[in-house]
């Protein structure tokens, strides 16, 4: 094997290795219109700019939709956007379960546009301003 | 690839991605913009006029647009570099990223060949050459490459 | 305005503009050119008429303004796809509307330079330094023209929207 096919298939292997789940996606890429709630865990929690991501982890189980069930990527904005909504950096750690409504993609796969979480008080921490129409203004 | 893991990971990465102020990651990014748009656009302006837009303009009246170019392009080098430490590792065995750059790089040296050629000899010779043409048109298609590359970096990334 | 937004999302058309996926980025790709374009196609006749570039007619530099109008038109078509794909990222935010009046005192900016220095800035000995008019004209130009950018690069950050 020479050289440059050994790196070429390093190259390919870290890629697959580290291929993070982080990969920004068109708005347009979520069906936007169908809202879906997961309650799972937190598994990896990324409060970063330019997109927040944080996989979450639901759980099969007798109240648990089947549709809902795996490991999530969820999508939020920026930092900023967020912050503004009432988010932090501590909202949420490694481990914390998390219920949330969000947007499912499309094609199927596993990744989620979010819409907001669900705190333990039944208060809600939005993503962004767009609000649900069952969301009375106080 | 443990480097490039490294930077990614740092405490810095973690500041300036992390950070809720606007002067971190939302002002490197915005400078990048600005970077781009001085040095594509007064990279559009050299090459436009080698394909004889705006014909009547003197070749070497243009010369002091380069110092745009170096400008916008300093910008962006110093800016790109911040952004690329910041997700070092995820760039480095990103095709896209490497279209990106191979396309700037290809783009500014046919870029310096057409000042060369062109520009810096334009009292000797007043009309481009054909090759001139011919590379100013590729570098602007190489600059439209670079742009949508670096735009499409932020889907495709994985 | 929200309910506004609202009303523009449920229509079909933003439905199914929202809906091919390739659109949005081949917008905002399109959007950065078209930047270039403009930036590029006006900004050699603004550092003119600041008074750089001196012993270039303004009437030679002129003839790069509609590749200046055309990356102008681009982003006008990519951004009303946007605005018409997801409104209340725009319509509610303050930053966006911030890029609006930044346009419209580029456009206003021009306009005064068309009808009423453009004459006498055509006619001027290229070697001549250009009057403080045209010094003005040409900074506030550039100046709203990197404002529009800083507000819409911004808007993710500053405003809403992603």
């Amino acid at each position: 094997m020479n050289i440059s096919r050994r790196v070429a298939l390093a190259i390919i292997g870290v890629a697959l290795a580290t291929g993070s789940l982080a990969a920004h996606h068109s708005f347009a890429m979520f069906d936007m219109e169908k809202n879906v709630e997961y309650s799972g865990l937190i598994t990896e929690w990324k409060w970063q700019n330019p997109h927040v991501h944080f996989n979450v982890l639901v759980k099969p189980g007798a109240s648990v939709a089947p549709n809902t069930v795996g490991t999530w990527d969820v999508e939020g904005g920026s930092i900023n956007i967020m912050s503004r909504q009432g988010w932090t950096r501590a909202s949420y750690k490694i481990g914390d379960p998390i219920r949330l409504v969000g947007h499912p993609m499309k094609d199927g796969s596993k990744g989620i546009s979010l819409f907001y979480a669900i705190r333990p008080d039944g208060s809600r921490l939005y993503h962004d301003i767009a609000r649900p129409k069952d969301d009375v203004k106080k | 690839m443990a480097f490039f893991h490294s930077l990614q990971n740092s405490a810095f990465t973690d500041w300036f991605l992390g950070s809720d102020s606007i002067w971190t990651y939302p002002t490197v990014l915005t400078l990048h913009t600005v970077g781009m748009a001085i040095l594509v656009g007064a990279s559009l302006v050299i090459n436009l006029r080698i394909l004889q837009v705006a014909g009547a303009i003197p070749l070497q009246r243009l010369q002091p647009l380069y110092r745009f170019v170096w400008i916008g392009f300093a910008v962006n080098l110093s800016s790109g570099l911040v952004l690329f430490v910041t997700e070092a590792a995820d760039r480095v065995v990103d095709p896209v990223f490497y279209v990106k750059i191979c396309s700037i790089v290809a783009a500014l040296s046919f870029g310096m060949v057409v000042k060369r050629n062109a520009i810096d000899r334009s009292d000797r010779q007043p009309a481009a050459s054909a090759r001139s043409r011919f590379l100013a048109a590729a570098s602007l298609a190489l600059w439209a490459v670079a742009i949508v590359s670096g735009r499409l970096m932020a889907y495709l990334k994985n | 305005m929200a309910e506004f937004a609202a009303w523009v999302e449920s229509t079909a058309i933003s439905k199914a503009l929202f809906g091919m996926s390739w659109l949005w980025p081949l917008c905002e790709s399109l959007h950065f050119i078209g930047l270039c374009m403009l930036i590029g196609g006006a900004g050699l006749l603004d550092l003119r008429l600041m008074g750089m570039f001196r012993g270039l007619p303004i009437r030679h530099v002129k003839a790069l303004m509609p590749w200046g109008i055309a990356g102008f038109i681009i982003n006008a078509i990519t951004g009303a796809l946007f605005l018409t794909m997801q409104p209340h990222l725009y319509l509610t935010s303050g930053v966006w509307w911030s890029k609006v009046a930044f346009i419209v005192i580029a456009g206003a900016n021009a306009l005064f330079f068309e009808t009423r220095l453009a004459l006498p800035a055509l006619a001027m000995d290229p070697n001549a330094d250009t009057s403080s008019g045209m010094k003005l004209v040409g900074a506030l130009s550039l100046f709203s023209w990197f404002a529009v950018l800083y507000c819409g690069r911004m808007l993710p950050y500053l405003g809403t929207g992603n």
